[in-house]
């Protein structure tokens, strides 16, 4: 079965600011950047689709001004 | 003077006190018949409805019964007595012109199940001069010893159903106990057949189910996965899918009435690791938030609360404007807002938790660990999906060529043309999504380090489910709107933004030469009270 992958309670009191947290904050703390990463990943994929779409969209036009270009 | 005599007492009995006995009975009397069984099964597999008619024709020929009618014939199952065959017996009976006066079964417990019950309809129908009549147990309910033996046999039909009853849940329970599954295998699971001990197996529903799971766990809404699961076919109504991520099956283990509040390990093969059934469930315990209809202009919908009376703020739309606004839906409370206003004071707000680049270090490392759990999701996914698409692709093939051969008129195609290019369209959308892999998460990381330095554009960005779940992640008790001052009360801020926050003034506040302990700060940070929260 695969295994769910974030951060460890240890791993977060190595960052600086983070030392004192209680085991009970630390893993509410590792809720919520996974929570953060999730949204940043998602809206990270969307930017990218568009920028491709808009490329794609941008290569489309080219090539049929070229066409028309040539037509002429 | 005896002729006189016997005149005399034929006029003289007519005073006389009393029921009389009964004479022997000469004319034909009527009658109906009824059978059942408790069960389909039995009334495909036994013959045992056609035995009980012709034991009930034979006994009625014998007594020289007219037959009136059989009703029954079916399986109905005697432990109620709103049973559709039995009433409509009971309705003819009552009903009918010509009198009844026996209703022949094979036995009693034919007739009803019920104990007390019985004997109430049994005594109601004698009322009108209907017997119940057992083929099998003739008993003369005429006289009082008779009608106290049929009693007693009703009472011991519900008796003799009642023992059956208790053998089958002690049964089940045995079963259940032994970790095998009674009943309906749950979504996503299936028996196998013929085989020689109960064997259940993942199906495909199960394997989309497994992903519905991770993504729960991920913090995708409800809404969305109802959504993601129909892009791959699989149709499951919210309730459903709510059910689903609490039932315990799914990582192996039995939850059913009749283990009396207990659970039992099952036989069968886990879906998923119960360290996510927790998540998910955890997840719904402690993040769960209202989410309201769709509507991309109207995210803090319900979200946003009056802060003086609690009441949420709901919103509407202007259409001669063509302007949505918020407003707070309860007589005697005036508040309108535009929503141009809200969510220019909520990106204000945002502001005020944006991330010091010097404090992203364990975003950055919890990043990686996301990246590489969805990327990892997406290869299966998109296995899925390309499969969705080429059976979808080629269903549609398959309609045009009849449809070109004049084998499918124009409405049917039309109609179906359309909702398979739907189908299509949101397959390879969500397939386009996918196919966007990333080689490493340093583009990931990068974009990170840019979005987090900008809060209120992430939340820009963003859907309507995004937005709820950045929203609800950042505040997870709503926000209030004081009407008054204009301005967001915060009564519970996320403890990672509260602490950034606060090291990120500490950071400017170390380079100013005006700094306190930071840890001390942070931890001040975390409750801000129902108060404005200053910057």
């Amino acid at each position: 079965m695969k295994k769910h992958k974030k951060l460890s309670i240890e791993e977060l009191k190595a960052y600086p600011g983070f030392e004192n947290f209680t085991k009970e904050e630390a893993e509410e703390a590792i809720k919520s950047l996974e929570s953060l990463s999730i949204l940043l990943y998602e809206l990270f994929m969307k930017e990218k689709i568009e920028n491709v779409k808009h490329l794609k969209q941008t290569e489309k036009h080219e090539t049929e001004q070229q066409q028309q270009r040539l037509a002429a | 003077m005896k002729q006189n005599n016997n005149n005399n007492a034929l006029l003289l009995n007519k005073f006389a006190k009393g029921k009389q006995a009964d004479t022997i009975i000469t004319e034909v009397l009527n009658c109906v018949i009824y059978t059942r069984v408790s069960s389909k099964e039995q009334m495909d597999t036994n013959q045992s409805l056609e035995w009980q008619k012709k034991y009930c024709e034979e006994y009625a020929i014998k007594n020289k019964l007219n037959i009136k009618g059989c009703f029954g014939g079916t399986y109905e199952s005697a432990k109620s007595d709103e049973r559709k065959e039995f009433n409509r017996m009971l309705k003819f009976v009552k009903a009918s012109k010509e009198e009844i006066t026996y209703i022949l079964v094979y036995s009693l417990d034919r007739f009803s199940r019920t104990g007390d019950s019985a004997i109430y309809i049994a005594s109601e129908l004698k009322k009108v001069g209907v017997n119940i009549m057992a083929v099998t147990q003739p008993i003369d309910t005429n006289s009082h010893a008779g009608a106290l033996q049929q009693n007693i046999q009703f009472i011991f039909s519900k008796y003799d159903n009642d023992l059956r009853r208790q053998k089958t849940i002690d049964g089940m329970r045995e079963k259940l106990l032994r970790g095998e599954w009674i009943g309906v295998a749950p979504k996503g699971y299936s028996y196998v057949k013929g085989a020689e001990k109960q064997t259940i197996i993942v199906n495909e529903q199960g394997e989309l189910l497994r992903q519905a799971f991770e993504w729960r766990a991920n913090g995708v809404t409800y809404d969305h996965i109802v959504e993601k699961l129909a892009a791959y076919g699989m149709k499951l109504p919210k309730q459903t899918l709510t059910d689903t991520f609490r039932n315990p099956f799914y990582c192996g283990y039995l939850s059913h009435n009749l283990l009396n509040g207990e659970l039992a390990k099952g036989k069968h093969p886990a879906l998923i690791s119960e360290e996510l059934f927790f998540r998910v469930n955890e997840l719904k315990k402690t993040e769960g938030f209202k989410c309201n209809k769709v509507n991309d202009n109207l995210p803090l919908r319900v979200f946003v609360k009056d802060a003086e009376t609690g009441v949420p703020f709901t919103g509407y739309l202007v259409r001669k404007k063509g302007l949505y606004y918020y407003k707070v839906n309860k007589i005697g409370i005036h508040v309108n807002r535009s929503v141009k206003i809200m969510h220019s004071k909520f990106q204000d707000l945002l502001s005020q938790y944006e991330v010091n680049p010097a404090y992203l270090e364990p975003l950055k490392a919890q990043l990686g660990y996301t990246w590489e759990n969805l990327t990892e999701s997406n290869t299966s996914d998109k296995k899925g999906l390309s499969l969705q698409l080429h059976s979808a692709e080629e269903e549609f093939k398959i309609l045009r060529k009849r449809h070109a051969l004049g084998q499918v008129s124009l409405d049917v195609y039309t109609e179906f043309g359309e909702e398979m290019e739907k189908k299509i369209k949101a397959i390879s959308e969500e397939l386009g999504k996918l196919e966007q892999n990333l080689s490493n998460p340093k583009e990931l990381i990068n974009y990170t380090c840019k979005m987090a330095c900008n809060l209120s554009k992430i939340w820009d960005c963003g859907d309507f489910y995004q937005k709820q779940i950045f929203q609800n992640t950042i505040f997870p008790a709503g926000l209030g709107y004081d009407a008054k001052i204009e301005q967001y009360r915060t009564t519970e801020v996320n403890c990672v933004f509260s602490l950034i926050s606060g090291l990120s003034k500490d950071w400017s506040e170390i380079k100013n030469g005006t700094s306190q302990n930071f840890i001390e700060k942070s931890r001040l940070v975390l409750p801000t009270g129902i108060e404005p929260v200053r910057p």
